[in-house]
């Protein structure tokens, strides 16, 4: 992170010292973080043993299905020798001094596929530590040498004695806490075998608590009517009609619309559909639609030349000495999130106390949410983070929080804000919009001299500061201060000091190109942005792999064995590459004529390659069969490895095949699952998938790399099946337009 | 008051009689299992049996439930004594984020009960109307096998739920452990 962001980000209030590398935790035998008032033993913020024997870990990131709670209580259950099961998991209160993530500037963030790296070594180290402390507990209650002391499943055994670790709870409490020895990977009972999930019976059985299943005495719900346009706000309204309405108790005007609270959901709603308000509408957006993107991006790209972001050798040279030269533009559109589980967020505020309920994944922002808009201090502040409905990247930003704490602080009930489908699509924090083009040269070898991408569109930090910035602000902030913070500072930054990294990830990488260079044009019609699922990456593999997939052809190549060429300096790419290739039989199957492409990418320290197998008949793509191989170092769980990637695939193939998002006059005009359409069961492709193991320990994240690949290997599929290239996402809708 | 069949128990609800089942039983009843995906009949997370059928709750007003016998997801098992579909979820570890898997677990249910044995082209066919945002339909197939061949094994319908609606007696029928 440069050093102006640092400064930025401190300005803001938020910390971005004290880096915790490897196990340098402060240890110490008080009880601390979670456990202050707990009795038992604590060695560190995150485990805590009571005298009946129960083993409690505070998980200090969010769990969204990633499985991440599994994978972390994984780590502890094996230096601890009992089953994950049996340990009781809380999800971490906000609590950035205890719980931060390490890899994201130190504040309690989940996301970027962190999880299990920033947390690998200093959690086995805290089990290795409770064990040693147990141990030499036990050792001084026997009397039998340590040597002779081990735990399992709950029970010491010491020579011949056996009995409860419980008994041990406060003898080792009072003494320092010693430094364990992780366990060497022979002895591996949990790590790196197959187990099931720990939340699976909660999930299964309905049991599982989300943010819109809180209920406590006296909630009222309420629904927000939010300008059509994002950033606008109420001017005048029918409000006192609607307080009339039955079950009716408040009409609020909030930053972003008009609040309803009633004492039922559906009285709420019927109270809000009655609503008619007047909007100052934002200036830039509401002029704005997305029908003229393609033609104004590429415009910017013809005349901009855009901030040079990256540049190694000469690509200017390399190019225009080049046997062969190549061009291509390719697009992606906006995209919604759309979680199973729409924003909510409860809140119960009084004089000297706030706790809410809510799904994010950033405790630490919301607390200073509540404490710079509400004024209590932060030991006032409680935040109850729940299982998230699916996060994606969308609960990042604290907007639907900030709205429950605007409507609690002026009705003075509790209050649940309740999201509808068709506020969470058109109150989103979307995937940006990119314009690609990119230019190689190939040599008399058909390998490649130089690539370059200039990537037009607008910057995702921009947004992330402004969210930031409405979070640490005194409510006494004029909106337009806050939003002028945010998004001019970001935006000085982003455009004359350096481009936003995560709008132009992943672009030239991967490949052995000595010459290459990116340049950033920035382009924005002020659609609100976020982090969405593999970010950057979410476009960028597609410009790639396409762009790759056609320089294979132009130089008479196999797309595989084109890719293996430039992959002497990859060693774990070119490991995935290899071992799907074989696990699909490409060579055999391109023999056959079978409609399949390929894509590699390596994002979030993963390296993922995919092969699709599609279908095409009449403009639609059936995509029968995909085949993945990926190396996140090693797998801890096999079977979440699997999962995610699964998952990620599914997740980018409802967007390479039908996402988008659409706006006129800044009105997104998608809403709901009719027409923002996601894959199903029957669209659903065999999924094979093979795990690498390049190391001892995990080196990169699973939540996203699965992401990247599936666009551009189902677009590589249908060139091979249609000999049709289709340069812009969705891929039905290039499909329809290639077809006219 | 509309009056119903709750999971086997008679129940009475106060709320306005064009509230969707779905706010009934999570909010007056205080069942939370079901949930809420997007209000239009379109995404399943919502789905109870309605006399043994699957249903869309979300979009389904109380007043046409009078009389009615509903099921929800505690009905079909619970922690201490999961179904069999249930069992087969936990088992292959299908649940990512879990907010569609009630929906998907009644589903799944309802097929089963109809065809004990069926193949992916009828599974895609019964369970299309489930959406699932982490993609976990490749783990939900698996999981509908097992649980074919686990109720094969057991040669009986009721493991499919603690609570099941015997359409002979129109009648909700208690499983006793």
């Amino acid at each position: 992170m440069n050093t102006t962001r640092r400064q930025l980000l401190k300005a803001l209030g938020i910390s971005t010292s004290g880096l915790i590398v490897g196990c340098s935790l402060p240890f110490s035998a008080k009880a601390t973080g979670a456990f202050e008032n707990e009795s038992g033993f604590a060695p560190d913020a995150f485990l805590h043993l009571s005298p009946e024997g129960q083993l409690k870990f505070i998980f200090p990131r969010i769990e969204m299905g990633q499985g991440a709670m599994h994978g972390l209580t994984t780590l502890v259950a094996e230096e601890l020798n009992i089953d994950p099961h049996e340990i009781e998991v809380l999800h971490a209160p906000a609590d950035a001094e205890h719980y931060a993530n390490p890899l994201i500037f130190n504040m309690q963030l989940t996301g970027g596929s962190t999880s299990m790296i920033a947390h690998y070594d200093m959690l086995r180290q805290a089990g290795a530590n409770m064990r040693q402390a147990l141990i030499q507990a036990a050792a001084t209650k026997t009397g039998v040498d340590a040597s002779a002391v081990s735990l399992a499943d709950g029970v010491v055994i010491a020579g011949i004695e056996r009995f409860p670790w419980g008994q041990l709870a406060v003898e080792a409490a009072i003494k320092p806490v010693p430094t364990g020895i992780p366990k060497s990977s022979a002895d591996y009972r949990f790590i790196g075998k197959q187990g099931k999930r720990i939340d699976g019976v909660a999930k299964s059985t309905g049991t599982a608590s989300f943010g819109l299943d809180i209920d406590i005495e006296g909630l009222h719900r309420a629904v927000v009517v939010h300008c059509p346009v994002i950033g606008g706000e109420p001017e005048s309204s029918n409000a006192k009609e609607i307080l009339a309405m039955p079950g009716v108790t408040h009409v609020i005007p909030i930053f972003n619309g008009i609040a309803v609270v009633a004492d039922q959901l559906w009285n709420a709603r019927k109270a809000a559909k009655a609503l008619k308000i007047e909007w100052d509408l934002p200036d830039d957006l509401s002029t704005a639609n997305s029908t003229d993107l393609p033609a104004q991006m590429k415009a910017y790209a013809d005349r901009e030349q855009g901030m040079e972001v990256h540049s190694e050798g000469d690509t200017k040279q390399a190019i225009a000495t080049s046997q062969r030269t190549l061009s291509q533009d390719y697009f992606a559109p906006y995209l919604a999130h759309a979680t199973m589980e729409p924003m909510n967020c409860t809140i119960k505020l009084t004089e000297d106390s706030c706790d809410i309920w809510t799904g994010t994944q950033t405790p630490d922002v919301v607390q200073a949410m509540v404490v710079s808009k509400v004024g209590l201090d932060k030991s006032q502040v409680r935040v109850h983070n729940q299982m998230l409905g699916g996060g994606f990247g969308r609960r990042v930003p604290t907007d639907y929080v900030r709205e429950a704490i605007e409507i609690g602080a002026a009705a003075g009930v509790p209050v649940q804000v309740v999201w509808s489908r068709e506020d969470d699509m058109r109150n989103d924090y979307y995937r940006p919009a990119s314009f690609m083009r990119f230019e190689a040269g190939l040599d008399n070898a058909n390998t490649v001299a130089g690539i370059t991408c200039k990537r037009v569109g607008p910057q995702i930090a921009d947004y992330a500061m402004e969210d930031l910035a409405q979070a640490v602000t005194a409510s006494w902030l004029p909106e337009s201060g806050a939003r002028w913070l945010g998004k001019t500072v970001g935006g000085f930054l982003n455009n004359n000091v350096q481009a936003d990294d995560s709008s132009v990830e992943g672009l030239i990488d991967d490949y052995d190109v000595a010459n290459r260079a990116v340049h950033q044009v920035s382009f924005d019609p002020g659609l609100r942005l976020g982090y969405w699922r593999s970010v950057g990456h979410s476009f960028s593999a597609f410009g790639k792999e396409s762009f790759y997939d056609e320089l294979a052809a132009e130089a008479g190549a196999d797309p595989f064995e084109f890719r293996l060429k430039h992959l002497s300096g990859n060693p774990r790419l070119k490991g995935v590459i290899e071992r799907v290739a074989e696990l699909s039989d490409w060579t055999a199957r391109r023999a056959a004529g079978e409609f399949i492409g390929i894509a590699a990418h390596t994002s979030f320290g993963t390296a993922v390659a995919e092969v699709a197998k599609v279908s095409v008949n009449g403009g639609k793509i059936k995509v029968e069969e995909v085949w993945c191989a990926v190396d996140c170092g090693y797998a801890v769980n096999p079977s979440m490895v699997q999962a995610q990637m699964e998952s990620g695939i599914i997740f980018g193939l409802s967007a390479a095949l039908d996402g988008e998002i659409n706006y006129v006059g800044g009105v997104v005009q998608e809403g709901n699952f009719n027409d923002y359409p996601v894959v199903r069961m029957a669209e659903s492709p065999q999924i094979h998938v093979a795990i690498v193991n390049s190391s001892d320990k995990p080196l990169g994240g699973v939540g996203e790399p699965g992401t990247p690949p599936i666009a551009p290997a189902v677009a590589n599929a249908v060139f091979a099946a249609t000999g049709m290239r289709l340069r812009s996402l969705p891929l039905h809708k290039a499909i329809k337009s290639s077809m006219v | 008051m509309i009056e119903f069949v709750l999971n086997g128990a008679a129940v009475s609800v106060a709320a306005p009689e064009d509230t969707p089942l779905l706010w009934v039983v999570r909010d007056e009843l205080k069942l939370k299992g079901s949930k809420f995906g997007c209000g239009a009949g379109l995404c399943g997370a919502c789905s109870m049996q309605i006399d043994g059928k699957p249903a869309r709750t979300c979009i389904m007003p109380i007043s046409a439930i009078a009389g009615k016998n509903v099921v929800t997801i505690e009905g079909l098992g619970t922690p201490e004594q999961l179904s069999v579909v249930q069992q087969a979820w936990v088992d292959h570890s299908v649940a990512q984020c879990g907010y569609c898997q009630s929906g998907q677990i009644v589903a799944a249910t309802a097929l089963l009960a109809a065809n004990p044995s069926p193949s992916d082209a009828d599974i895609d066919a019964a369970m299309s109307g489930n959406i699932c945002r982490c993609g976990t339909y490749p783990a939900i197939k698996r999981a509908i096998h097992t649980a074919a061949a686990a109720l094969a094994d057991s040669g009986t319908t009721e493991a499919l739920g603690v609570h099941y609606f015997d359409p002979a007696t129109s009648n909700t029928v208690e499983v006793t452990a």
